[in-house]
């Protein structure tokens, strides 16, 4: 199982529509939509796709396809900019 | 219902107990340019964002845009920043230099429900005297730049309120060794402040500030006589810290006592009620509502506030609280003959340097 998990020195802040991400090393600030910024939110304290998927289903009233279809893209996103490691447990 | 109202209101939106209203209807458009322009310029963009996505700010469709996009670069400038600060603290910390965030980046984080409802503009620290020059050193081989060259060798550890250092992609950060210039400033003994911290996590990693009682201190002197008009980012954050504590105002008292500075607090806290209109009654507000500033009190103040505010008063004032004939005659000096490269970079001669400083005491009476 996948477990996700925030990148240690990422500093964040929510914003009207957006989720803005300044990643250690990095130069450029990462703008993530609705969907990611709830799943930034959502990783404050959970590190499991399933249970992330299932906040931002209740959050955006969404369908559990489209959601975690819209998580894991979002993660994905997080992944290859930095701000979000992930290992197999 | 006037623009400086509304901003008033909105920089109290959230507070208990502020009886200022917001409007009801959506301003019209140029009314709206010109609420949208201050709220920026003063840094309450955040608060305004959030009063309006509550509903409790009417706004249209456009202006929410607008304002969200004001915010926006905000952020994005307030991540640049805390990035600087956390750069900062850790280069501090492996030379042994003990710092204290202080303002917006700590308050942003220790004061407010999110941290996206307070904009700041750089990072303030607080280090002690004996920390000044190497604290410089560090940051200058960090790649940041001192604004000014310092008006002689040994003026910012001794005298000085703080450096201002600037870095290659514009972010400031100043260096205080106290919390205001003049006498003020030298009056307070910073050490206390050391000695217990509040602390907030910034990218994951613990910020040390100012405990309770300190950064009631430094937000009641920025009140008081930081600006001719007081910032609403600084009367919102001294509502907030003193709302937070109904009673036990007693060692704040005891810190600006020592610092002789009890008209200064006195002063911030009526400030603080007035602009917010706060319908709480406190002990602290009880008293600063009967507080009686003393003769040296009102002279001391002079040099912040009213028609005799100058750098040069607050030179001469500084003066009067100097505690030896060596440190009054080594600040004068100072003052009144800098090195030849603080003169360059004001572009003044010595000359023409007395003459204004002369000037401007005349001046102010």
């Amino acid at each position: 199982m996948t477990r996700w998990v925030r990148a240690p020195g990422v500093l964040w802040r929510e914003t009207f529509d957006q989720v803005l991400l300044l990643v250690p090393g990095r130069e450029e600030i990462v703008a993530g939509n609705l969907c990611t910024a709830a799943v930034w939110d959502a990783l404050s304290d959970l590190d499991d796709a399933d249970a992330i998927a299932r906040v931002v289903r209740e959050t955006f009233d969404i369908d559990a396809e489209a959601a975690d279809q819209d998580v894991l893209e979002a993660l994905q996103q997080l992944r290859e900019c930095g701000a979000v490691v992930s290992h197999e447990q | 219902m006037s623009s400086s109202s509304i901003l008033w209101a909105i920089s109290a939106y959230g507070l208990p107990g502020s009886r200022l209203e917001l409007p009801t209807q959506p301003l019209k458009d140029r009314a709206w340019r010109g609420l949208l322009f201050e709220l920026d310029r003063r840094r309450v963009v955040g608060l305004a964002l959030r009063a309006a996505l509550e509903g409790a700010l009417p706004v249209t469709a456009p202006q929410i845009r607008q304002l969200a996009e004001a915010h926006n670069g905000a952020m994005i400038w307030a991540l640049r920043i805390e990035r600087a600060l956390l750069q900062a603290i850790e280069r501090l910390e492996d030379v042994g230099v003990d710092a204290r965030a202080l303002k917006g980046t700590f308050a942003a984080h220790a004061l407010y429900a999110s941290p996206s409802d307070r904009i700041f503009g750089d990072v303030d620290l607080l280090v002690r005297s004996e920390d000044m020059d190497l604290a410089v050193a560090e940051l200058q081989a960090l790649g940041y730049e001192r604004l000014f060259p310092q008006l002689r060798r040994g003026f910012d550890r001794r005298y000085g309120k703080a450096v201002t250092l600037q870095s290659e992609e514009g972010v400031q950060i100043d260096l205080h060794r106290t919390f205001l210039m003049g006498p003020h400033g030298l009056l307070l003994d910073t050490e206390p402040l050391f000695a217990s911290a509040q602390e907030v996590t910034i990218g994951g990693r613990q910020v040390k500030g100012l405990d309770w009682d300190g950064q009631a201190l430094h937000a009641a002197f920025t009140v008081a006589v930081g600006d001719l008009t007081p910032k609403p980012t600084a009367v919102r954050d001294l509502a907030e810290l003193l709302l937070r504590r109904m009673d036990g105002h007693e060692a704040l008292l005891e810190l600006a006592e020592r610092a002789e500075a009890l008209a200064l607090v006195a002063r911030a806290v009526n400030l603080t009620w007035r602009l917010l209109d706060l319908a709480d009654i406190l002990p602290i507000n009880r008293w600063a509502q009967r507080y009686e500033p003393s003769r040296r009190e009102l002279t001391l103040m002079r040099s912040y506030i009213g028609r005799r505010r100058s750098y040069a008063a607050k030179a001469f004032d500084s003066l009067r609280v100097l505690p030896t004939t060596r440190d009054r005659l080594a600040y004068l000096w100072a003052v009144a003959m800098p090195d030849r490269s603080f003169l360059r970079g004001q572009k003044e001669t010595p000359l023409h340097w007395l003459q204004r400083g002369s000037r401007a005491l005349v001046r102010g009476g």
